[in-house]
């Protein structure tokens, strides 16, 4: 891998702190964290719980105003952005994978990975091309007209993972993406996750506790008590794994 | 988006059905009370709308409705004959009376006494026997419903004797008239006898119904009449609202009814709302997981408040058509007074609109302060 500087990153993080309560009942979750998140890369969020990963992870995403120090996040400071900006922000730049996958249960799998472009303003049809397309690329084409509940906690993922990708987002936030999953099923989902990774435009961070999955994080920041206390590059080569299909970008 | 509301909406089966039924229900009490609310109203103008030759009802000034009777002097028909205007008038007879049937049971009866050379007021859709016949000795006419409770079996009969007063009374004719506010059998005959079917009084002349001349105003004509006869004096049109007024405001029908209906709002609303709301909690993490997405909450207002919508528009059609089929059932089997005007649909709409309001403006309120990051924290 290249040797990479801050300028490279597409996340920066500086002095980030937050806090949440008041008073007596004041929880510091993120005290003065830095941290750079590279293209190219997947990043692993590693500690134990309650330490802040998530938290970090909101923050990044967009939907968490931190309480004090800059995030910019490909070259956008977030914390000037007003609510309806950030919303535009991650409609069109982040993708979201939830550890209970959050697909809507009423949708079937190709109309839960069309959400974000039918958000993004996209007509339906156009919309449900893509998501059947995307979804064959991950071959789970045959599950298209499924609906949530019928489909196996992998298949769930893959199909949360769709719904992720399906905008071409340039930063994809994944939460505990394993965790639900056993272990075979959780490596597949890490594989694909990895395959998308290797995208030089995009980056990956993984918030996970499941050390079965460490060996996919080209870094890894391990988080504690609200700071980073060590962030590990990957020293050997990375996992032999084929890229994800490109898909055509709407 | 909508399409997502919609699927959400429709997915949840238990839920939506319930909301549905919440809404119908309130709009089939609240349709179903306010039709009869007007029925009755309606019902009690009935007498006044089935006098069609004349178009002006002169009354004593104190008379406030058609049951309302306070008596003119018989010099008073002369004086309305004589206002400017007036193309004819003629008495008119209402009262009660009790009718000795053959078996020797009584029944109570309301007498209408119409002029004896025109027949003005008489009834006009006859079922059997011809107002006409109203000019022999003795003769009535009684109205189909009143004929079916002095005697419910067998087909119309003419000749069928009572008395009244001590004075035999001979059916030549079965009418029919619209229902009316007392349920008593409606007896037709002429001013003359109606007057011998009553125990003596000194002032007997209940109305006198008038006509105004071709090319006059009837209300002006009415105003002519009050200033030179101090007399109280309306249109036929006028007489209703009045009549309908009077009801309106002396009696406690308004207020039984709109208890009612104010039940069937609160109860509906409650329903309703309650399980909109629930709804929409059971799909806060989708809706989380939709602004997450990046849907703004405009959007996400949109599809809530299109849900609501959705819901009260089949609920108000489902409530208001049962209330119509109800109505329907009802008339033709009973003598159920129901009225579906305008106002029964609009204000039954507006109902409707109220508790749609309210069940969107507390889901609203929840899901707008939704913060986005509790997706993470597995709410």
């Amino acid at each position: 891998m290249v040797a990479q500087t801050p300028n490279d990153a597409l996340v920066r993080c500086r002095n980030l702190a937050h806090e949440y309560g008041e008073g007596e009942a004041r929880v510091f979750a993120l005290r003065g964290l830095d941290l750079d998140i590279y293209a190219g890369q997947l990043t692993l969020l590693v500690g134990p719980s309650g330490c802040g990963k998530t938290t970090l992870l909101s923050i990044i995403a967009g939907i968490l105003r931190a309480s004090h120090g800059d995030v910019t996040v490909l070259d956008t400071a977030l914390q000037t952005l007003s609510g309806s900006e950030k919303t535009e922000f991650r409609r069109k730049n982040v993708g979201f994978v939830f550890q209970q996958y959050n697909l809507l249960p009423e949708l079937t799998a190709v109309e839960n990975v069309a959400v974000p472009l039918i958000v993004a303003g996209e007509r339906r049809s156009v919309a449900l091309a893509r998501g059947r397309e995307l979804l064959a690329s991950l071959n789970m084409g045959h599950r298209a007209n499924a609906r949530p509940q019928k489909l196996s906690g992998g298949e769930q993922q893959r199909v949360a993972i769709a719904r992720a990708l399906v905008h071409h987002p340039r930063l994809l936030v994944c939460d505990e993406p394993t965790s639900a999953l056993d272990e075979r099923t959780g490596h597949a989902i890490m594989e694909l996750l990895y395959g998308v990774a290797v995208d030089p435009e995009r980056a990956v961070l993984v918030v996970t506790h499941d050390s079965r999955v460490f060996a996919f994080g080209d870094r890894t920041a391990y988080l504690n008590d609200g700071q980073v206390v060590r962030v590990e590059a990957r020293t050997g080569p990375r996992p032999a794994i084929a890229p994800l299909a490109k898909q055509p970008t709407p | 988006m909508l399409w997502i509301a919609l699927k959400m909406l429709v997915g949840n089966r238990g839920k939506y059905v319930g909301m549905i039924v919440g809404v119908s229900f309130a709009a089939l009490l609240i349709g179903q009370q306010a039709s009869v609310f007007f029925g009755i109203m309606w019902h009690t103008t009935s007498q006044i709308r089935e006098v069609r030759d004349a178009d002006i009802w002169v009354m004593n000034p104190n008379v406030e409705y058609i049951d309302d009777i306070k008596p003119l002097r018989d010099t008073d028909l002369y004086r309305v004959r004589g206002v400017e205007g007036v193309a004819w008038a003629v008495k008119y007879f209402k009262g009660g009376s009790r009718a000795r049937l053959d078996d020797g049971q009584y029944q109570q009866v309301v007498l209408n006494g119409v002029d004896d050379a025109t027949l003005v007021g008489a009834p006009r859709d006859m079922i059997i026997g011809s107002v006409d016949d109203l000019r022999k000795p003795d003769a009535i006419i009684i109205d189909d419903l009143g004929y079916r409770l002095i005697w419910p079996d067998g087909p119309f009969e003419l000749g069928k004797v009572f008395e009244m007063n001590d004075r035999r009374a001979v059916i030549v004719g079965v009418c029919r008239i619209g229902k009316t506010f007392q349920a008593f059998p409606i007896i037709y005959t002429r001013y003359s006898e109606a007057t011998a079917f009553v125990p003596v009084e000194r002032k007997v002349l209940s109305f006198v119904l008038a006509k105004a001349q071709p090319g006059e105003d009837s209300q002006e004509v009415c105003r002519r009449i009050e200033q030179q006869c101090g007399l109280r004096a309306l249109t036929r049109k006028d007489f209703c609202w009045q009549t309908m007024y009077t009801y309106f405001t002396k009696t406690a029908i308004p207020i039984n009814f709109g208890i009612t209906m104010l039940l069937g709002l609160i109860v509906g609303a409650a329903i309703t709302a309650q399980t909109f709301y629930m709804f929409t909690l059971e799909n806060l993490r989708q809706f989380g997981t939709l602004k997450a997405l990046g849907t703004r909450n405009s959007t996400i207002m949109r599809m809530v408040v299109f849900q609501a919508v959705l819901v009260g528009a089949i609920g108000y059609a489902l409530g208001i058509g049962l209330s119509a089929i109800f109505g329907d059932v009802a008339r033709s089997t009973a003598r159920l007074a129901f009225l579906m005007p305008w106002p029964v649909f609009a204000g039954t709409g507006a109902a409707v609109l109220f508790i749609i309001i309210l069940s969107s403006v507390l889901s609203v309120r929840r899901v707008l302060q939704l913060d986005p990051s509790a997706v993470f924290q597995g709410f």
